[in-house]
């Protein structure tokens, strides 16, 4: 035993509370945002007003204590003014974050409260299916909002629990074995129906040396039993080993990384024992020292029975309307969710785990709808990533091909093809400038296939995103804003219809032709990096409704502060 | 050493970046080590917050003898707390996230101590606000964004009015400003003539986004604004919002600018029937040797579904003299606003124009209104401007060792006979009077349904009864100040009187007989005595008179037209119990009777203790 050590790996938490000794120190943001938009479409409308304004001004201030050296509690409130209430009108109050954190026996770091938790691809992490090209420019801005508000970084759930971690270090054969450990609360029982239901789990990571990598995973949504008046609790287990092994030779880099792993979702009165199914995912890496060339080639067969709600959720449940013109012309049809929504308004977006199969769009993307989790898949992918010397060019693009691997209502199996990219040119590396001149460009494309005699089963479906962004630094900090985004999708789909307990029950047909323009530009200062303002203005066109098209011109001015 | 290589090994594991598209496979995602608990880096901390404000309790407890109908027989009143917006408990926090950035919130605790633990009010007075400021060799840019912030364009189009600064100062406001003694505040407002007031004074409270440029080249500097003034304000998601700016060019101490501001709401829910006002004007300053010219002139209009949007001038132009010339400043001030122009966010008053009304129903709330319902024809403090009327106005300053005297004079005239109305007000219960109706601001109140209330005062309508002609106002207003010691302390006396006249014409000269439509005379007489030097005793003496001829309304049964007379007397002591800490605590008497009308009539007495601590 002598020979193990056992060290704290959360040295650098540890420090971080001290730091400077001060007791109470800030965290937060500000941000301000006011906007203006005109809405107009095809058909006659004397019911949905042509203008709309708004905006809000909020702080988030967090106030981390450290009542000791090793713990430190932060609790953030949100104070927020609507743009036209004065004099304490408009005003909410909210708690947007509370947790404890700290360092036991500089032995064991925990935290309890809000977390910001993931483990694998497969098993717990939030996957961004929805905004399939890279932001960039106008887009980016709005981006950050949205993952600011919904706390979206790093491909972490924003959960309510507690956390611990510690690991174990040794001199021999095995250099470290780490041991993640959660547990979150889904939802309160309402003493009635309603079970308390809770997600837990963990991984053990067994880090042989810098060349291999281990780990072995562990999550389980399930219900406490006697919580409430319902004896049909609910568990969802998914188990998984996730590795990654890398040979560093001089010139090149040779890797093989994935995850593979079971599942078993059921309620405990059904007697057909629920679903099980296995995913596999595996890739080789290479990756050219020199050149910085990045390729990886992979095979992936997620079941289609294979369930894992803590890398399935979304963020956003297609389900829902829209807060922003809900509904327009004189026969106030709905108008569904666009991208232009997507990137627009945060609220459209939860970092709720959800129990169940969640809505999502098949224009948007019909081949991974729930990230490279998503259930029903199997077939190969490959991607690349390169750059020049000078980073002045930088090229990434992973492309899919996929199949499912049970038909849904048939035999027939539907086919995928996906390729998303991104090219960035860094004009002031090319020409030595000293202001920043950056040019983006995203593009996906998705296909789906059905074919089949049957008229019925036939389905083609087609989509095109195109984001060009520029960013240009006029003067010191100054910098002029241009996007344009483009999707476009047209084609068939049967989307499935599934009852509570996500069984297939009918399927409705879709069929989608449309497109969406959206130019926008304006300028942007920066005062520091995170703290910033913009103006832009946009003009947005949408076609997807059989309906009625419609379009909207908007102006915004952003205040936004991170601190 | 197998700890720091370790250590090592995990702090540059945790700091790989990791694509948030993970949606893109990125092999990064299935790293072992990227999972758990984040983050895993340290994040940005701010060590200062300032927080600042102050602690005010207003306790009040009226004893009428005597009073309106509308209160029935209960006659003994406790008001805890002051009129609305004015919280128990104000801090301003304010933060600097970075050097040349900053954000600030206030929040306000209230509670009506109604013997209730869970009954308190919390919120934002001004709001959620972020500025920032950004220097080049170009000039000094700032940003303001959030919620309110105090701000002026120029007097016509963004400001309030700031008088010639003849009022008492018995009474104290709930902004006023810690000063370093009790005795201060009194001893400013003789050596000063005027109050030290706080940020807001003269400005205007917006909401929205300002960006303005100063020390720019050539002695320029400008300022736009786009959002809400409180007359913009509501929460109707239809654009309701004004814009506003200024280019103003300096040469040395004069300057020239150029002023607009524009106000659009719609009056329906479907944004298409147009609502609101445009104002540009000129703003100047020319001084040469001894005299100065100064002003701002311009054009505005009104625009409604139902209004032609005709434009009007709006001028107002000081010549001002020094001493050397006059032996004592003098100022000829002329004005002169169309009944076309409106612009509630300006220095005068809305007189002439009654607002669109057909979507906003119901009661007022703050800033629910692009315009607000006129005045009728007011009977106002000299300086204080109202559309539809012209006049002139003389003022001086005199001084004679400790003898300080400011004299007004005003004669002024409609431009267009609309209103058979006059609004007037009572100078010597004003404030006491207001304090009848709790919390709100009710309108049409009194035993003859004609006293509005308004924030910390009330104004009472008299109708004509001859034809709507375009009325005379005079008023000649005089303020005395001086110092003297008493049995050896310091002791400060202040008068203020003012005699005016509404008649059915203009006239040069004031109408102090039944001539007048209105007679209106008030004479307030205040002492403050330096008992100890953290003691003051102050004491307050009102006396208002107002008259109406036979071509105002009478009463029914006496058939006589108004007759009012109030008194006022008032003790109270200022003790400064420490650093910016006062407990005020007085006493007043009142009496009103109108000897026409026979329901109007109060008596009583009001005291009120108010402790105040900055911080």
């Amino acid at each position: 035993m002598k020979n193990i050590l056992t060290v704290i790996i959360t040295l650098i938490a540890v420090s971080s509370f001290s730091q400077e000794d001060k007791k109470v120190q800030y965290v937060g943001g500000a941000r301000s945002i006011i906007s203006n938009a005109d809405f107009s479409s095809d058909q006659e409308d004397t019911v949905t007003s042509r203008k709309n304004s708004g905006g809000y001004a909020l702080i988030d201030l967090g106030f981390k204590i450290n009542p000791n050296a090793s713990t430190e509690i932060l609790g953030m409130v949100r104070i927020k003014n609507a743009f036209g209430g004065f004099w304490g009108s408009g005003v909410t109050f909210d708690v947007r974050q509370l947790y404890v954190k700290g360092v036991v026996k500089n032995a064991l770091r925990y935290q309890i409260g809000n977390i910001d938790y993931k483990l694998t691809p497969y098993t717990f992490y939030n996957h961004n299916a929805d905004l399939l090209v890279q932001s960039s420019s106008v887009l980016k801005i709005k981006e950050e909002v949205l993952n600011y508000e919904s706390f979206y970084k790093n491909n972490t759930w924003r959960q309510q629990g507690a956390a611990i971690d510690f690991a174990f270090q040794f001199p021999k054969v095995v250099d470290e074995i780490k041991v993640n450990a959660f547990i979150t609360r889904l939802n309160p029982s309402n003493l009635g129906n309603i079970l308390e239901r809770l997600y837990g789990g963990g991984n053990v990571i067994f880090t042989q040396s810098k060349y291999l990598t281990l780990g072995f995973n562990h999550v389980s949504i399930f219900d406490l039993k006697n919580t409430a008046l319902n004896d049909n609790a609910y568990r969802n287990n998914v188990s998984s080993v996730s590795y990654k092994a890398t040979l560093d030779l001089k010139k090149n880099i040779f890797g093989i990384s994935g995850e593979s792993g079971i599942s078993s979702s059921a309620l405990s009165l059904d007697t057909s024992g629920g679903l099980k199914d296995y995913f596999i995912n595996i890739q080789a890496n290479f990756q050219n020292k020199k050149s910085g060339l990045k390729v990886h080639l992979g095979y992936m067969d997620n079941g289609a029975d294979f369930r894992s709600f803590g890398a399935q959720s979304k963020r956003v449940d297609f389900n829902q309307l829209n807060n922003f013109y809900e509904r327009y012309t004189n026969d106030q049809i709905i108008r569904p969710l666009s991208n232009y929504d997507l990137y627009n308004d945060p609220t459209l977006y939860s970092n709720s785990i959800t129990t169940g199969i969640m809505a999502y769009n098949p224009a948007v993307n019909n081949v991974l709808p729930y990230g490279i989790a998503t259930f029903n898949r199997r077939g190969l992918f490959a991607g690349l990533t390169v750059s020049n010397k000078q980073k002045s060019v930088k090229f990434d693009a992973n492309y899919y091909r996929l199949g499912e691997v049970r038909g849904q209502g048939t035999i027939k199996l539907r086919s995928f093809n996906s390729i998303n990219s991104t090219v960035e040119f860094n004009f002031s590396n090319i020409f030595n400038w000293k202001k920043e001149q950056k040019l983006t460009a995203g593009f996906a494309f998705q296909d789906t296939k059905r074919t089949s005699d049957l008229a019925f089963e036939q389905i083609a479906l087609k989509s095109t995103t195109l984001n060009l962004g520029l960013e240009m630094e006029l003067v010191e900090d100054l910098y002029l804003l241009a996007n344009s985004y483009y999707f476009k999708s047209k084609g068939n789909e049967l989307m499935p219809v599934r009852n509570s307990e996500g069984e297939i029950i009918n399927f409705t047909p879709l069929n989608i032709s449309g497109e969406e323009l959206c130019l926008a530009g304006g300028l942007k200062y920066n005062f520091t990096p995170s703290i910033y303002l913009a103006a832009i203005y946009e003009s947005n066109t949408n076609s997807f409704s059989s309906v009625s098209s419609y379009r909207y011109n908007q102006f915004y001015i952003y205040y936004i502060m991170k601190f | 050493m197998r700890n720091k290589k370790s250590t090592f090994v995990f702090l540059v594991l945790c700091l790989v970046s990791i694509n948030s598209k993970a949606q893109l496979n990125d092999s990064s995602a299935f790293v072992p080590k990227n999972s758990g608990l984040y983050p895993k880096k340290m994040e940005a901390i701010m060590n200062t917050i300032s927080v600042s404000g102050y602690y005010r309790f207003l306790g009040c407890y009226t004893q009428m003898k005597d009073q309106y109908p509308e209160f029935g027989d209960v006659k003994n009143r406790v008001f805890l707390g002051d009129d609305s917006n004015i919280p128990q408990l104000m801090l301003t926090i304010g933060g600097r996230p970075s050097k040349t950035t900053s954000f600030s919130t206030d929040l306000y605790l209230w509670t009506p101590m109604s013997g209730s633990q869970t009954d308190y009010v919390k919120g934002l007075n001004l709001g959620v606000n972020l500025t920032g400021t950004h220097s080049t060799k170009y000039g000094t840019f700032s940003v303001r964004t959030g919620g309110i912030h105090w701000y002026t364009i120029s007097p016509f189009t963004f400001a309030s009015n700031t008088g010639y600064n003849r009022f008492s100062v018995y009474e104290r406001n709930p902004w006023d400003p810690a000063m370093k003694t009790v005795y201060d505040r009194y001893h400013k407002f003789y050596s000063d003539g005027a109050l030290t007031q706080d940020t807001r004074w003269g400005q205007q409270a917006f909401q929205g986004f300002i960006l303005d440029g100063v020390r720019l080249p050539k002695q320029f500097s400008f300022a736009y604004m786009y959002g809400k003034s409180q007359f913009n304000g509501g929460a109707l998601p239809t654009p309701n919002a004004l814009m506003a700016g200024k280019i103003k060019k300096e040469f040395k101490n004069n300057f020239v600018s150029i002023n607009g501001i524009s106000s659009k709401t719609y009056t329906d829910s479907l944004a298409r029937l147009a609502l609101g006002y445009n104002l540009v004007t000129t703003e100047f300053k020319f001084a040469w040797k001894e005299m100065q010219l100064l002003g701002e002139v311009g054009t505005g209009n009104y625009f409604s579904p139902t209004a032609t949007g005709k434009w009007g001038e709006a001028m107002d132009i000081k010549l001002q003299f020094s001493k050397e010339w006059t032996h004592f400043p003098l100022e000829v001030r002329y004005f002169q606003i169309s009944p076309n122009v409106i612009n509630n966010n300006g220095v005068f008053w809305n007189s002439s124009i009654q607002e669109y009304n057909d979507n906003f129903t119901g009661e007022a709330t703050p800033g629910s209104q692009t315009s607000l319902i006129p005045f009728a024809s007011s009977l106002v403090s000299i300086g204080q401007m109202t559309n539809n009327r012209r006049g002139v106005i003389l003022n001086m300053d005199m001084a004679v060792k400790k003898h300080k005297l400011t004299i007004g004079y005003s004669a002024a005239s409609e431009l267009v006979a609309l209103s058979d109305k006059i609004t007037y007000g009572h100078p010597a219960n004003n404030l006491a009077l207001s304090r009848f109706w709790r919390w709100g601001f009710p309108a049409g109140v009194g035993p003859y349904g004609n006293v509005n209330k308004i924030y910390r005062g009330v104004y009472e309508t008299v109708q004509i009864t001859d034809s709507i002609t375009a009325k005379g106002f005079n008023s000649l207003e005089i303020s005395y100040k001086t110092e003297f010691k008493l049995f050896g302390k310091d002791m400060l006396v202040f008068y203020l009187g003012g005699m005016h006249s509404v008649q059915s014409k203009f006239s040069p000269l004031p109408k102090y007989s039944k001539a007048a439509y209105l007679q209106s005379y008030n004479n307030q007489l205040e002492f403050y005595y330096l008992l100890f030097p953290k003691v003051i005793l102050s004491n307050y003496f009102g006396y208002d008179r107002i008259i109406a001829n036979n071509q105002t309304v009478l009463d029914i049964v006496s058939n006589k037209a108004k007759n009012q007379e109030g008194f006022s007397y008032a003790i109270g002591l200022d003790l400064q119990l420490a650093k910016n800490t006062g407990l005020y605590i007085k006493h007043r008497w009142m009496k009103y009777q109108d000897y026409s009308f026979s329901l109007d009539h109060y008596k009583g007495t009001e005291t009120t203790v108010e402790l105040k601590i900055y911080f």
